[in-house]
């Protein structure tokens, strides 16, 4: 068991080895000349006398080896033994047992998972080869934070003119049917370039890759399909490679297996070749530069960095831009950019996880220090004992090493059950997680968790096995010399404990502090009214087919047909278009605007707004009331005379007093003047925690004809959801339906993230409070146990019960207040790394701090009283007579 | 010269032997053996080889301790005593030593 123990002795003992050989050999040197002499005294020659006395001995080496033995023999005795009493020690006090137990479990538990997620997110290389060199190729546009990929001929052109860059792929995913081998499904698919995997260096688990004669225009369309869906949906049958499908109206052969990858860029079912799909294919996409919808990776060439490359694609873009002039205008200021693959799958999670971790260790840390204070109190109770091993004549090493053994043993347990905690909570973690970063399913407690886990309960073994059995000298000297009674007030032995109580405060300080500001920031977040008064209003994305409905006027029949259909479902109240419901912030186009007919400069800075397209209906449907002005209406359709309506927001940071009815817009890089004939109340379009935009809704009709998000109102949506699909089907029987979901439910879906955030901060500051509160009452139970004689003596002598009071509160007090005041810096310095997750308040709010220094005055105060009572109730005859 | 090869000690009775020399006063190894000689009458000739591990086992039971000091002709040597727990263990062992060679007796002379 004691596995460091071991180690700890085997080095020791290589050290003390080499002494102990020599002390040996010359031990029996010296017994060897003392029987030459002898028999020289007898009157032997040297030579002969010598040879007489090695017979006596017999072999010096095999002497030594028997010693060598005994000394082994002697170490693994000495250990069993150890491990044997501290087993029957530890069974004795089962009450000390049990606490260190649990509260190792739960540090080495919760420590564990968080090791895991920051090593697998973190840490742990992407199953690509050399990821560290997969950059992602973006736009980067003026005046907005979107990103823009590429568009195919710029792939092209990139691929060809870049000398920094090694193979560049595309990629874009689309849903389509998959047809054939049962039910017709709807599949995730990505539409990648025929390189894409083997820049990446996935082989497929069965079958082959994509080759470059798949992606010729008049290649057999073929198919890859990913681990999950061929296990999951398939049935994980290996004679589907060569399995013909039938997608979009063409047959698709299956060539292959994909091993499990982690969802990114999205979470596919399928791949197909580019040339496979028919949008990528079509004439509208393939050849527009200004298509720029591809996620393009590319691998840096050797010799190359980041910094080189990017400059190497800005002067690519600058060639083409010339060529190109109206593919790359001015006021777009399109620059390249080149991010690491593995920046972008994990950017979003890591303040969480540092968060988390920081979290983690506070608590460890806690759990130590509440831990050693236990300890150093159970070896003050057995002095007595352990002073009277001493005299018999063990050891001091001895008994350290038994102390130690203790320690680590139970240390041992305690990490034991603690990864059973930590493979539960590895679930609950990776869940939570799978928000903010694909990598969140690679999450796993392996071996090398377990390892962690294993050498972080050791750790936690060792600090309360050495380190009293270090200091044990002087308490024991003292032990024997006085009766064993003495109290010891101040002294070296008091002053480690009330450290640890300090630190102890302290921890449970800061973690509250931490904790408390994200439950505030998350309340204020609960409390942002969204601004849509139907929270229940159903959301369906059905992404209009703009190859299919080619005209304008062909999608609005279409968008009004759909409608129609669907209002005509029993129970529906009321159904809209539009490119987005509230609180999504997917695809939103954000511009430079002005008042006024002149579209303004899109690269000179100036106020922007979104630019929204709904059907009239949406402002009914989902609940945002008009507060100036009128709807939109079905018969503005004019495009000489387009009208719009804005937000509150708008009106008042464009407008300010002034009335916007009637007065013109424009927005950058668009030819159209919008009339305002209406204003509509702010609705949280992006997250609640984000200011409200300038947003401008124009009807479908002039924007296209379409939109692709549906909006139902209807008592027991929900319910209907069959039917709802059965009425868009019937318009169109291949139109995808997918993403279902209430506006409530996005509403919680924006709110995940801190929540789970805030409820584990949550659940670990009360965790150190507890601890911490326990801590402090043991050790207080335990000190001023020790002073009852003194109390006796104090009351005899005439002192009140208020006197005693003041005494006790006043040592707590002085503690707790320095742990206090230590927290509350400690906390101060480290809370603005919560800033950027903190919503509504500073990461220095008074009124948090304020509240938690109160909590933990009032639970120091609560921790105290059990030990206080007793010492005002000491009954002086009672403590004097023990004396 | 040694006389006729004497009994074989079993290693029990060779920690028993040790013990008892050292009960009579601190001694290294060498003179250990030459005690056991002594007192012995020459009856009992330790190998020699053997008494390093006994002495090693013994200390490591806790029943001696060893100490380096130096000997009478000036040279260092590592010095035994015995320990309260060796006392002990001595007793014990002489009693067991006693009974059995007792019982021995009884059985070989019986009849």
């Amino acid at each position: 068991m004691a596995l460091w123990h071991r180690l700890l002795h085997r080095t020791k003992d290589l050290l003390a080895r080499a002494r102990r050989e020599r002390d040996l050999d010359e031990e029996i040197r010296f017994h060897i000349e003392s029987a030459t002499e002898s028999y020289r005294e007898r009157g032997l020659s040297e030579p002969e006398a010598r040879r007489a006395a090695l017979v006596d001995f017999g072999g010096p080496d095999a002497a030594k080896e028997g010693v060598r033995d005994a000394w082994a023999f002697a170490l693994l005795a000495e250990l069993a033994t150890d491990v044997r009493l501290a087993l029957r020690g530890l069974r004795k006090r089962p009450a000390y047992a049990a606490t260190v137990i649990v509260t190792v479990l739960l540090a080495t538990g919760a420590a564990g998972a968080i090791f895991s997620a920051l090593w697998a997110v973190i840490y742990r290389p992407l199953p690509y080869r050399d990821d560290g060199q997969l950059l992602l190729v973006q736009y980067t546009q003026r005046g907005s934070t979107d990103t823009l990929g590429l568009s195919p001929p710029e792939v092209a052109d990139f691929q060809a003119g870049s000398r920094s860059l090694d193979g560049l792929s595309e990629y874009h995913n689309m849903n389509f049917t998959l047809l054939g081998h049962g039910e017709p499904r709807r599949v995730r698919t990505g539409v990648v370039s025929a390189n894409y995997f083997d820049l990446l260096g996935v082989r497929p688990l069965l079958g082959r890759d994509f080759v470059a004669g798949d992606d010729a225009a008049a290649a057999r369309p073929v198919l890859l399909l990913s681990y999950r869906f061929w296990r999951d949906e398939l049935g994980g049958d290996p004679a589907l490679v060569g399995a013909d499908f039938t997608m979009n109206d063409k047959t698709h052969t299956v060539i292959g297996v994909l091993p499990p990858l982690p969802p990114a860029p999205d979470e596919n079912d399928v791949y197909m070749p580019v040339a496979a799909c028919p949008f990528r294919s079509g004439e509208h996409w393939a050849h527009s530069r200004v298509a720029r919808g591809l996620v393009v990776v590319a691998r840096l060439r050797a010799g190359f960095d980041a910094k080189t490359a990017t400059a190497d694609l800005e002067l690519l873009t600058r060639r083409l831009a010339k060529s190109y002039p109206d593919a790359y205008p001015e006021r777009l200021g399109l620059r390249p950019r080149l991010v690491p693959v593995r920046e972008s799958m994990t950017a979003a999670a890591r303040p969480t996880l540092w968060l988390l971790a920081a979290a983690a260790l506070t608590v460890v840390l806690l759990v130590c220090a509440n831990l050693l204070n236990l300890t150093l109190a159970q070896l003050a109770r057995r002095e007595s004992e352990l002073a009277l091993r001493l005299s018999v004549g063990a050891s001091r090493g001895r008994i350290a090493r038994q102390l130690a053994t203790e320690g680590a043993v139970l240390a041992l347990i305690g990490g034991g059950c603690g990864m059973l905690f930590g493979l539960a909570s590895r679930s609950l973690l990776a869940g939570f997680l799978v928000r903010l970063t694909p990598r969140a399913s690679e999450i796993r407690f392996d071996l090398l968790t377990v390892g962690f886990v294993l050498g972080l309960s050791l750790l936690i073994g060792l600090a309360i096995g050495l380190v009293p059995a270090l200091r044990r000298q002087r308490s024991l000297l003292a032990a024997l010399r006085a009766d064993g009674a003495t109290a010891t007030v101040g002294g070296r032995s008091t002053r480690t404990r009330d450290a640890l109580v300090v630190l102890q405060v302290a921890s449970s300080c800061v973690l509250l502090i931490g904790a408390g500001l994200l439950l505030r920031s998350l309340w204020n977040l609960e409390r942002v009214q969204p601004g849509f008064r139907h929270p229940d209003v159903l959301t369906l994305a059905a992404p209009m087919n703009w190859t299919k409905y080619g005209k304008d006027d062909v999608r609005l029949a279409y968008s009004e047909r759909l409608l129609q259909h669907l209002r005509g479902v029993p129970g529906v109240e009321a159904v809209a278009l539009a490119d987005n419901y509230p609180l999504s912030a997917d695809g939103l186009w954000n511009r430079r605007v002005a008042i006024g007919k002149t579209a303004p400069d899109p690269a000179a800075p100036g106020p922007t707004a979104d630019f929204r397209t709904v059907s009239p209906e949406y402002f009914d449907t989902v609940g945002i009331p008009l507060l100036a002005g009128r709807q939109l209406q079905a018969s503005d359709r004019d495009a000489e005379h387009a009208v719009a309506l804005i937000n509150a927001t708008f009106a008042h940071q464009l407008f300010g007093e002034r009335d916007p009815l009637g007065q013109l817009v424009t927005f950058g890089g668009g030819t159209t003047a919008w009339t305002i004939v209406g204003v509509v109340a702010d609705v949280h379009q992006r997250a609640l925690g984000e200011a409200v935009q300038p947003e401008i809704y124009a009807p479908i009709a002039l924007r296209g004809g379409g939109a692709s998000t549906v909006l139902v109102r209807a008592r027991s949506a929900a319910a209907l959801v069959p039917a709802l699909r059965a009425a868009i089907r019937a318009v169109d029987p291949e139109q995808p339906i997918l993403d279902i979901r209430t506006l409530e439910e996005a509403r919680a879906a924006s709110l995940a993230a801190p929540r789970a955030v805030a409820a584990l901060l949550g659940i670990a500051a009360t965790l150190a409070l507890v601890i911490a509160a326990t801590g402090l009452a043991g050790i207080l139970a335990y000190s001023l146990g020790q002073r009852q004689r003194e109390f006796g003596i104090r009351i005899a002598l005439g002192s009140t019960r208020l006197g005693i009071a003041r005494l006790v509160l006043g040592r707590t007090g002085g503690l707790v207040g320095s742990g206090l005041v230590l927290g509350l810096a400690v906390a101060l310095f480290t809370a603005r790394g919560l800033s950027s997750m903190l919503f509504g308040l500073a990461a220095s709010d008074p009124q948090t701090y304020a509240t938690v220094v109160a909590v933990l005055a009032v639970s120091a105060t609560v921790a105290c009283l059990p030990a206080l009572r007793r010492a005002i109730t000491t009954a002086p005859s009672l403590a004097l007579r023990a004396l | 010269m040694p006389k006729n090869p004497a009994p074989d000690l079993l290693q029990g009775t060779l920690d028993a032997l040790v013990l008892k020399v050292l009960a009579l006063g601190p001694q290294h190894g060498w003179g250990i053996a030459q005690r056991i000689q002594q007192i012995s009458d020459s009856e009992l000739r330790v190998q020699q080889g053997s008494l390093y591990p006994a002495l090693a086992r013994l200390e490591a039971n806790g029943w001696i301790t060893g100490e380096w000091g130096t000997s009478e002709n000036n040279r260092r040597a590592r010095f035994y005593q015995l320990t309260t727990a060796g006392g002990h263990q001595l007793a014990r062992e002489t009693e067991d030593w006693l009974r059995l060679s007792a019982a021995v007796h009884r059985v070989l002379t019986h009849g």
